[in-house]
């Protein structure tokens, strides 16, 4: 193989003038491999006592019997289990989104498509919120809209719906290919729960709602 | 160590000026110039620098421009020219890059088929050979103990797999250098088809003995195929890959490299798709 080679020339790049950036790889440490290692006869851990043992030390918080710092500081706060995370959508990217190509605005634009075009991130927690950075004509049903951005698409001459969707709907609205593998039904739309109806205009459609004229049809029979 | 190395390279370039007489006398004995003669003949290292230099219409290296090189025939003749997409011909050389796609081909082939016995593993051994007190000599327990003359081994290698992980965008990053490479070296040639008119080894081995990879479409396609697979199947110091199958690993370890037009698309779509399919909106 080598013979038929003719010599690297100078600058040339072939398998033997590569390598790696210097700094870009650590050397393992090697225990126990003699004294010129420096890492020899104990292997770094010293002589003796619960730290020199396999598996030896103490778990970590643990303060030798003391009451340790997580348990000496009282509690603080409270966990809202029926906290509502929405993941943010400022008009800008919306903006942005549909100049690119990458939403058709002449459709209804669905949490589906958002979270498809990755306008919101791909993990949605309880839905999206419309936030008011920029304002553009569309009409776009998410799950909550802040008091400015509803003006500002209200202004120029769109409609914002605010709808509720629980997580099972949520995934089916963004992912009903997933129903499908399983060969599931679509679940039917639920209902905001009493605490929350205030907060929503009407529940989500189900199956996802594509365009405007049927849901406003949908809407209208409800 | 700089006169080993002298010597080296004095070895070794005898040996390749004792090819070239070789190749000629061989090129006297087949009936017709040979395929690939004038492909590879007259492209030595130095020359390609001086056309290369040479040429000024040629774009900067690295920047990511298309490049247009000539395209040639078997025998070598320019028959037209050719645009060589510079998102993958023309991107930056990362030598580092390089070196990771290499190792990262290399530990992901090892078989990882070693094994030694331990000293469970090791026929026998269960009883004590001797009484644990009163005897006069050590404790032993195990005739099979690593400190046995026919004990097990202690620590030994197990099967395993070798491989390690790299991201396939620095995968693709890594074809892309090593293609851009072979470019900037001007030791990358762009043939319309290496399809052979008969499957016969006489037809490639009068051309000089370059190391070189040649690449065509596929064992099906129409530019190279099962006969110019057959034709160089017994040349040593020629490798042959379907587009597909282009990878950093022997692109480096060749010489020269020469892709059919068709096989330069196939690995351009290839490098162009995207790794993440975008998901439809509908």
């Amino acid at each position: 193989m080598r013979w038929y080679s003719t010599p690297v020339p100078e600058g040339y790049v072939a398998l033997n003038t590569i390598a790696d950036n210097p700094g870009a790889t650590h050397s393992i440490k090697r225990l126990g491999r003699g004294i010129g290692s420096g890492l020899g006869k104990t292997s770094g851990k010293g002589h003796k006592g619960q730290n020199s043992r396999s598996g030896g030390g103490v778990k970590p918080g643990f303060e030798g019997g003391q009451t340790p710092q997580r348990l000496r500081i009282p509690k603080r706060g409270f966990h809202n289990p029926f906290k509502r995370t929405y993941n943010p959508l400022n008009l800008t990217t919306l903006r942005q989104w549909i100049e690119e190509g990458r939403l058709d605005a002449s459709r209804v634009i669905t949490m589906r498509e958002l979270r498809a075009s990755n306008a919101v991130g791909h993990q949605l927690q309880d839905g999206v919120k419309l936030l008011a950075r920029g304002a553009k004509s569309w009409n776009i049903p998410v799950s909550q809209a802040s008091a400015i951005a509803r003006q500002a698409i209200e202004a120029a001459g769109g409609s914002v719906t605010t709808v509720y969707y629980n997580a099972l709907g949520l995934r089916a609205l963004t992912q009903p290919e997933w129903f499908a593998k399983k060969g599931r039904l679509l679940p039917r739309p639920a209902r905001p729960p009493p605490r929350l109806e205030a907060k929503f205009e009407r529940k989500g459609a189900l199956p996802p709602l594509r365009d405007l004229a049927a849901g406003l049809e949908q809407a209208a029979t409800a | 160590m700089a006169l080993r190395s002298l010597a080296r390279f004095a070895l070794s370039r005898r040996v390749a000026d004792a090819c070239f007489q070789q190749a000629t006398k061989l090129q006297v004995a087949v009936q017709g110039p040979p395929a690939l003669t004038s492909l590879l003949w007259r492209r030595t290292a130095s020359s390609l620098l001086q056309e290369a230099s040479a040429s000024t219409s040629t774009p900067a290296f690295g920047t990511e421009a298309d490049l247009v090189v000539p395209l040639l025939n078997q025998r070598g003749r320019q028959v037209g020219t050719y645009t060589l997409g510079g998102d993958v011909f023309n991107t930056e050389v990362r030598r580092d890059i390089l070196h990771r796609v290499v190792r990262w081909q290399l530990a992901a082939r090892q078989q990882g088929t070693h094994k030694t016995k331990t000293r469970t593993e090791v026929r026998g051994g269960g009883r004590k050979p001797r009484p644990q007190k009163g005897g006069g000599v050590s404790r032993q327990g195990s005739i099979r103990a690593p400190q046995w003359r026919g004990g097990g081994v202690a620590h030994g290698p197990v099967t395993r797999s070798h491989a390690i992980k790299l991201l396939k965008r620095i995968r693709r990053l890594g074809l892309c250098s090593a293609l851009s490479a072979k470019a900037r070296e001007g030791r990358l040639l762009v043939v319309d088809t290496l399809r052979l008119p008969q499957p016969k080894t006489g037809l490639l081995a009068g051309a000089p003995r370059r190391s070189v990879l040649l690449s065509d479409l596929s064992a099906e396609g129409p530019d190279g195929g099962e006969g110019l697979r057959r034709a160089c199947a017994n040349l040593p110091w020629v490798d042959l890959l379907p587009s597909i199958g282009l990878n950093v690993y022997s692109i480096l370890r060749r010489d020269y490299l020469v892709l059919t037009c068709q096989s330069v698309e196939a690995v351009q779509e290839r490098l162009r798709k995207p790794i993440r399919p975008q998901r439809s909106t509908a």
